[in-house]
């Protein structure tokens, strides 16, 4: 029981600590999804949680599942991201962008912003870069 | 609360323009403001800003259809907090205030004038010559712009049209640059208009001071509820303290191949030289996301329109686009008329309210 309090006591202050270095930021976001045939998985992190009438700065991490091999993962992959609102049958209010950042070794997510209240969906189709095989990976977002 | 506090007045920030350097300019504000009422700025002489936006009447005209030289085919949308938009004109074809400024000037419904007739209106009012020289740092009396045509413009008749294209390209733009620091010192003053506290933002206030209030009455306070609950949905678009998402939806108004709204001004936007992107914005390329990142999908857009705010509704009638809906039942009543197939055609999910829920929610919105 003792240790089990050490461990405890060990990250809490590891966490503070982080969150007063402002490596995690308290406020950030993450999910993830493994795409639909389970090629690749998607690691989606925003700066904030998603909200309405403001531009997200998000990013996207995209992870081998079942190639080329779990967990590796994957630069520069042609990724088109869509969405919308399945219950209003419209879509995204913009057209944001997929872009391959070579210094944060990330896909930053450009132009993405949600309009109003209620359940979105947010899809990433990707390509490997072979163009062989393709997939998609479908987020459901509750603003 | 913090819905609540989301929705009054006091969270409005102060708008944002960084294609207008001269937004917070007082002396671009004041020029704006003498530009807004100056009837001579149109063809016949008796056309302003102000005589479609009247003060007294929430910067609008009470006319279905707006009213300049001729009737035009768009309801006069209220100018209250209109600053705080990201796109312009029910179907949003221009991206910034003063760009927005510029159209109805040379719209033949409207004001009727020629871009080098503006010209020659600036050049020949002593006070608005002074003033233009003081705030944008550039002289009328350019080589350039000497002995231009009376009338010459890119969007009038072909004879304006003709001698539009006579002029050299140092021309065009000396006098669009003229052209865009206009509409630049009107949206300046423009942006000044904001609605005034409303018994809503009382409300709100009171209640986030006191924790009680009985401003509104038990009516209004049920349309209240029902206007943030799903049950009408008026939230999901109809937000922030401006009550507008500012978006374009399709709630079933658009006419095909009459009036289709977003959908038919993506090409015009792109390509629009007054656009956050073009030569006469004073925004860096980074700051253009609205446009860049715009959609542009014309056939998801079909039917769309801005949302428009709800501040000031008690005042702002006839309601729509178009100016179909005489009053607040009316628009209650296409609401709540929303059925399974028509929903499918629109962004509306099927809304089911009942005379005394509409009654409600109009006896909250007329707090507003």
């Amino acid at each position: 029981m003792m240790n089990v309090k050490k461990v405890l006591s060990f990250f809490l202050l590891f966490y503070t600590c982080q969150i007063s270095a402002g490596v995690v930021k308290p406020e950030a976001w993450s999910m993830s999804q493994p795409t639909l045939k389970r090629i690749f998985t998607v690691n989606l992190f925003c700066k904030r949680p998603p909200q309405t009438g403001e531009f997200l700065q998000c990013q996207a991490d995209i992870l081998g599942l079942t190639h080329p091999e779990p967990g590796k993962q994957l630069e520069n992959l042609p990724v088109i991201i869509g969405g919308g609102m399945p219950a209003h049958h419209h879509g995204l209010p913009t057209q944001p962008e997929v872009v391959w950042s070579e210094k944060q070794q990330t896909n930053r997510i450009e132009g993405l912003k949600f309009s109003m209240p209620g359940q979105w969906q947010l899809r990433f189709f990707i390509h490997d870069k072979a163009n062989k095989l393709k997939d998609v990976a479908t987020f459901n977002i509750k603003i | 609360m913090s819905l609540l506090k989301s929705l009054s007045l006091s969270a409005l920030k102060e708008p944002v323009d960084p294609s207008n350097q001269y937004l917070n300019n007082p002396n671009a504000i004041k020029f704006g403001e003498a530009l807004f009422n100056d009837p001579s700025l149109s063809s016949t002489k008796t056309v302003s800003c102000a005589s479609c936006h009247i003060g007294a009447n929430a910067f609008m005209d009470s006319r279905t259809l707006a009213l300049g030289k001729q009737q035009g085919i768009r309801n006069t949308p209220s100018l209250l907090n209109i600053g705080q938009q990201h796109w312009f004109f029910w179907d949003g074809r221009k991206d910034s205030l003063w760009s927005q400024a510029l159209a109805p000037i040379e719209n033949p419904k409207e004001h009727n004038l020629t871009r080098t007739e503006l010209v020659h209106l600036i050049k020949a009012n002593k006070r608005y010559k002074k003033q233009y020289k003081e705030i944008f740092g550039l002289s009328l009396e350019n080589k350039a712009l000497l002995k231009l045509p009376q009338r010459a413009g890119p969007n009038g008749n072909i004879k304006v049209l003709k001698k539009w294209k006579k002029l050299s390209t140092e021309q065009r733009k000396g006098i669009n640059r003229i052209f865009s620091n206009i509409g630049k010192a009107i949206a300046s003053y423009v942006a000044t208009i904001k609605s005034q506290p409303s018994r809503f933002d009382q409300y709100v206030q009171e209640l986030a001071t006191t924790g009680d209030s009985r401003v509104l009455n038990d009516s209004e306070k049920r349309g209240l509820k029902l206007f943030l609950s799903q049950k009408s949905g008026c939230i999901n678009c109809h937000n922030t303290p401006v009550f507008s998402n500012k978006e374009f939806h399709n709630i079933g108004t658009g006419i095909k191949a009459k009036d289709n709204g977003r959908s038919e001004v993506i090409t015009e936007l792109i390509h629009d030289p007054f656009n956050c992107l073009g030569d006469y914005s004073d925004a860096m390329p980074s700051q253009c996301l609205e446009l860049k990142y715009m959609n542009k999908d014309k056939h998801a857009l079909s039917g769309a329109f801005r949302t428009p705010s709800l501040k000031g509704i008690s005042k702002t009638a006839p309601y729509m686009h178009d100016g179909r809906y005489k009053t607040l039942q009316d628009v209650l009543k296409h609401y709540s008329e929303i059925k399974d197939k028509k929903s499918l055609e629109t962004d509306l999910p099927v809304i089911n309210l009942s005379t005394q829920e509409q009654r409600d929610i109009i006896h909250f919105l007329l707090t507003l």
